[in-house]
């Protein structure tokens, strides 16, 4: 963690993650959409895991619930 | 390596080799060869369907053997400049064969076989030497049975199987054990073959082989006309396929016990220390060694690691703090020792010989793997860069510099940096490099002031 | 009005450019169906497939788009930015369109060479990945790259051996230089020295050096005179000195710390008592006055170092003591010497030959351990002896303790007024331990020797040197070019709240009392976007990353 391009970035993007998980679920989004995880570029297969992992989370959640609705207020 | 590549002021001169030098300080005349490359790097763009769809494997040196590359490849997939080059020692084509499959497949068109090896004259005004340096070879030391034992690996091995982009995708299996899963796919070739031969007879005949092959051998053969013609030909073969897929079984018998290395010892000071061989200590391979010990124990936390050495000389900053948070967290653990010899037991674990100085004892000690810190060695070609440039090496063989000019080599304007100036680790050879880059500049600039004046 | 607002104003006119990277992108999805689908994405005027973009023919084929469809938004559809993107965006530069109005999509690493094998989905996302990037380019605005002068001089905080050596070469390379020392003495800690480690004496290697510094006529020295401000930026700091002669302001382009360390007197460790208790930089004062009338001496290495308190190896008193032991020897071969030690730290090759010829010599080593350390009473020393397991008792008359350098009292000081970091152990922090260990990551201030971390006489000097390259590369440009991607703040909107200033890791960020905003230092700012994250009322923004820019890219998606 204390390898960031942006010095110390990369915890406040960590602080950051936390509330808007926080304010996802406020505003009745799954706060499972949201994840960070730090990989860093050497680490390909880590990063493969990660990415299919989350893809297995957010497959049976489906669209966003917010999408659905702007579609019907379009419509 | 990307800011290199792209700097303005840089020209890269890859796969190329310094012929002579002539002038002095300020007013260097530089011959350099550049070796033919067979293709052509205005365009070439480093795209890589030529390596993918190339016929030939050879053994990739880059990943230390372990691994294998094609006869049209970059040394490793992020080198600078991304132009491939051809091995003119592998390739079909070059080796007078028929082949040309990546000409056909190049969409840049960048592959030219005729290519030759040019001659290139630079006016420089000094000269940098920043060669590195090799690692020693570790089968010099009898004791070690490097050659003889295949969980016997050098630290640069090592480091090639933790990475995620290495043979081993970053895991660390026993080189035996590879050796073996190796031979099961050799041998899984061979049956699949075989079999289907058999499966020819059985779908003719309506019988299974193993069923057919007791009753031929019984002599109690229900044959047909059509059964007769075959049978001799039919138990051929399946005794022919019998011949692979027996050792397979045992191979795949034998492969089920097999798990990562967990247990592994770092053996320090291998060629250096030793007055057989280097009497100088190379500074980076303490370190070195309980990186990859923190590594692997990161990648599994099950792992265990010893490091057998005389001292830990964990000399640079925040060193020490890394090796004390080795021990408490990584299952590291220190010992006084130089390893005797190394020998193996029945299931190709190595076992280390050595004497606990702490408890007065020798001790025999069995370890999944063993890795060897190997000594940096000067370059090869040391003397031959010494003598095109007209410079001196020192008594250990690297390239000869005073304490008080630290980079100035004996020949005015020509620097030295690095591990060829002598053994450092990567914090000290960057301000080299940079400190390399001063006197250089501090010559050139000197020159020009006294032509001005 | 000048061109690049024109465009503001202008319809977006954007040129989409598809790579095939051979078949590194084309063999996986079907570039030709993305090419078509780009045509029908809003204000999309021209499509190009080419089998390489970055090669020769491709960008030709840009910049004639750009003149001859008049293109005022480009965006190219390839491989990573990380490699490519300057590239792409100079080409966009040199057909006379603002760089900044290049849009890179990435379908190789992120779509093609992840999703192989899927042809249709690799299509439909390189569709949608071309989408969002049109979007955002509609919104992207021309930008200046940010340029400010530089000042030709540099300070050099220190004159000890490193900061001697930076003064030397930068002089070297025609540069003015300031040299603020703070004793009455150039020279630093080697002052004390006696004989150095690779022989000669540590007095005329200085002399020399010294000598030669005061002899340049672009070298101002200043000797007990001490920094009391520094402020700016890189190319322009502005600094106070206060000098014998009263305070100096100057303004400098580059700043060298070379502040050196200073030996840990080991007050209340092994008995010390300055007499027959030693530190090693007492024993080099015995040598220099040549008054050394014990017979047994015994060296105990990493006094007050790799303890609980003092965590770090301080990499050369095993050297220094080995050194003295050898000075001892030679020159008085009759009293023993013995050294207690824990790990001997000589590496590299002369430190290590300095070992085998110092055992040569007849002089003892003998390894203690720090949990059952040596204790040192009455005229003699007793440690327990592993490889014997025995304890054994010493008689000696001189005991010399190995003490590490430690920071000085006023490094923190010294950081605090530079705005650079320290590490856990008061040494100043580079920005990178490995690939950047001569800089800060503040622009423009650079630091070597013992401050830094100790180091040995030559490689004091060699840093030396190696800060001057680092300041060159700096100071021998016309002017300061930087990137325009930073972020700015609306002093309108601006309600002055600070959440940004804590929120900048470069320090960029300044309250203006007057005003009572946060303003932002663009020579400072690196575009993290911290701050425009940050920012309640979205004064706070990043240059090529404005919401609006990413809102469309979202919307796209």
């Amino acid at each position: 963690m204390s390898e960031c391009n942006y010095l110390y970035g990369n915890y406040c993007a960590e602080k950051r993650v936390t509330v808007l998980s926080q304010m996802l679920d406020f505003c009745g989004i799954e706060k499972d959409r949201l994840r960070a995880r730090w990989v860093s570029s050497a680490e390909a297969p880590e990063f493969v895991e990660e990415i299919n992992e989350f893809i297995d989370v957010l497959k049976p959640l489906g669209p966003s619930p917010l999408k659905k609705q702007t579609s019907k207020d379009v419509a | 390596m990307l800011d290199v590549g792209r700097h303005p002021n840089i020209t890269l001169l890859a796969y190329s080799e310094l012929e002579k030098i002539e002038g002095e300080a300020g007013n260097f005349t530089a011959i350099i060869r550049r070796k033919a490359r067979f293709v052509e790097e205005d365009k070439c763009t480093g795209c890589g369907a030529c390596t993918e769809i190339c016929p030939t494997s050879v053994l990739d040196l880059y990943n230390e053997g372990h691994a294998e590359r094609k006869a049209i490849y970059s040394w490793f997939a992020q080198g600078i400049p991304s132009t491939h080059v051809i091995d003119p020692d592998h390739c079909r084509v070059l080796t007078g064969k028929k082949c040309g499959i990546c000409q056909k497949k190049c969409e840049a068109d960048a592959i030219n076989f005729d290519q030759k090896e040019s001659i290139l004259e630079l006016l420089v005004g000094a000269v940098i030497v920043a060669t590195g340096y090799d690692v020693f070879d570790p089968a010099k030391l009898p004791e070690y049975r490097y050659t003889q034992l295949d969980n016997v690996i050098t630290a640069m091995e090592f480091e090639r199987f933790l990475s995620a982009s290495g043979p081993t995708e970053g895991h660390i299996y026993r080189p035996s054990d590879r050796k073996v899963t190796a031979q099961i796919a050799v041998f899984e070739k061979k049956v699949k073959k075989s079999q289907k031969a058999l499966d020819r007879f059985e779908k003719n005949h309506g019988q299974d082989s193993v069923e057919f092959y007791s009753a031929y051998k019984a002599g109690s053969l229900n044959a047909n006309d059509d059964l007769e013609k075959d049978q001799d030909k039919w138990a051929k073969k399946y005794e022919a396929h019998l011949e692979n897929a027996t050792p397979l079984e045992a191979l795949k018998e034998k492969a089920k016990g097999f798990t990562s290395a967990k247990n592994l010892a770092f053996i320090q000071c291998v060629g250096s220390r030793d007055l057989r061989f280097y009497p100088f200590c190379y500074g980076y391979c303490c370190m070195h060694s309980i990186k990859e010990a923190i590594i692997a124990h990161e990648h599994d936390n099950d792992t265990h690691s010893v490091i057998f050495g005389m001292d830990i000389r964990a000399v640079g900053k925040g060193f020490e703090v890394y090796k004390v948070r080795g021990g408490n967290n990584s299952n590291i653990s220190y010992k006084r020792s130089r390893v005797a010899e190394i020998t193996k037991n029945t299931d190709e674990s190595p076992v280390l010989i050595y004497e606990d100085t702490l408890e007065q004892k020798v001790k025999r000690e069995t370890f999944d793997l063993v890795v060897l810190a190997t000594a940096c060695e000067p370059v090869k070609s040391t003397q031959k860069i010494a003598d095109t440039l007209s410079i001196d090496v020192d008594a250990y063989g690297f390239f000869k510099t005073q304490p008080a000019d630290p980079l100035d080599t004996s020949r005015e304007g020509i620097f030295v940096c690095g591990c060829a100036h002598s053994p450092m680790d990567i914090p000290e050879s960057v301000a080299q490099a940079s400190s390399a880059a001063a006197r250089a500049v501090q010559a050139i600039m000197k020159k020009n002031n006294k032509k001005a004046s | 009005m000048n061109m690049n607002d024109l465009i503001l104003y202008e319809e977006p006119r954007i040129g989409v450019f598809v790579c095939d990277c051979g078949s590194n992108i084309a063999g996986h999805l079907d570039c030709a169906d993305v090419a078509e689908y780009a045509k029908t994405l809003p204000n999309v005027v021209y499509v190009k497939e080419n089998l390489y973009t970055c090669s020769e023919a491709g960008i030709v084929e840009i910049k004639k788009a750009i003149k001859g469809q008049n293109l005022n938004r480009v965006v190219v559809a390839s491989c990573s930015p990380r490699t490519h993107q300057p590239l792409f965006s100079s080409s966009c530069a040199e057909a006379g369109l603002n760089p900044y109005l290049f849009e890179m999509v990435n379908i190789r690493d992120q779509c093609s060479w992840v999703h192989m094998g899927k042809r249709d989905d690799a299509t439909q996302k390189a569709k949608e990945l071309i989408r969002m990037g049109v979007a955002k380019s509609a919104g992207l605005e021309p930008q200046e790259e940010i340029e400010s002068s530089l000042v030709r001089k540099v300070l050099v905080m220190g004159g000890g051996i490193a900061g001697l050596s930076a003064a030397q070469a930068l002089a070297d390379m025609g540069l003015d230089i300031m040299l603020v020392e703070k004793t009455s003495n150039f020279g630093g800690l080697l002052q004390q020295v006696h004989q150095l480690d690779t022989g000669g004496s540590a007095r005329a290697l200085l002399s020399k050096i010294i000598d030669d510094v005061q002899s340049r006529s672009n070298i101002t020295c200043y000797t007990k005179a001490i920094v009391k401000e520094t402020g700016g930026y890189i190319g322009n700091f502005e600094i106070k000195i206060d000098t014998q002669n009263g305070l100096i302001k100057d303004k400098v382009g580059c700043i060298v710390v070379a502040t050196g360390a200073v030996p840990l007197i080991p007050k209340g460790l092994f008995g010390y008592d300055g007499e027959t208790v030693i530190s090693l930089m007492e024993l080099e004062q015995k040598l220099k006055k040549d008054d050394l009338t014990a017979r047994r001496i015994v060296f105990i290495q990493c006094a007050g170092a790799r303890t609980k308190e003092r965590e770090y190896c301080s990499r050369i008193c095993c050297m220094i003591g080995v050194k003295n032991a050898m000075i001892v020897k030679e020159k008085y071969p009759l009293i023993d010497v013995r050294i207690l030690y824990r790990d001997m730290q000589m590496y590299g090759t002369h430190k290590e030959q300095m070992l085998w010829d110092a055992r040569g010599k007849g002089i003892q080593f003998d390894v203690y351990n720090p949990d059952n350390p040596p204790e040192v009473k009455e005229g003699k020393v007793s440690f327990f002896q592993s490889i014997t397991g025995k304890i054994i008792d010493l008689d000696t008359d001189l005991v010399v303790l190995s003490t590490p350098l430690v920071p000085r009292s006023d490094a923190p000081a010294v950081a605090n007024m530079m705005r650079v970091p320290t590490d856990q152990n008061g040494f100043f922090l580079e920005a990178h331990a490995k690939l950047r260990p001569l800089d800060f990551a503040a622009d423009g201030i650079f630091v070597c020797g013992s401050g830094r971390y100790p180091a040995t006489s030559t490689e004091a000097r060699t840093q030396g040197l190696g800060v001057a390259s680092r300041v060159a590369a700096i100071l021998f440009k016309d002017k300061l070019v930087k990137s325009a991607i930073v972020a700015k703040i609306n002093p309108e909107s601006c309600v002055g709240c600070k959440a940004c200033l804590t929120m900048c890791p470069y320090e960029a960020i300044t309250y203006n009392r007057d005003k009572r905003i946060c303003e932002i230092n663009e020579i400072l700012c690196k575009g993290c976007g911290n701050c425009a994250a940050t920012c309640p009322s979205h004064s706070a923004q990043l240059c090529g990353y404005k919401p609006e820019q990413l809102l469309a890219q979202i919307g796209a998606a």
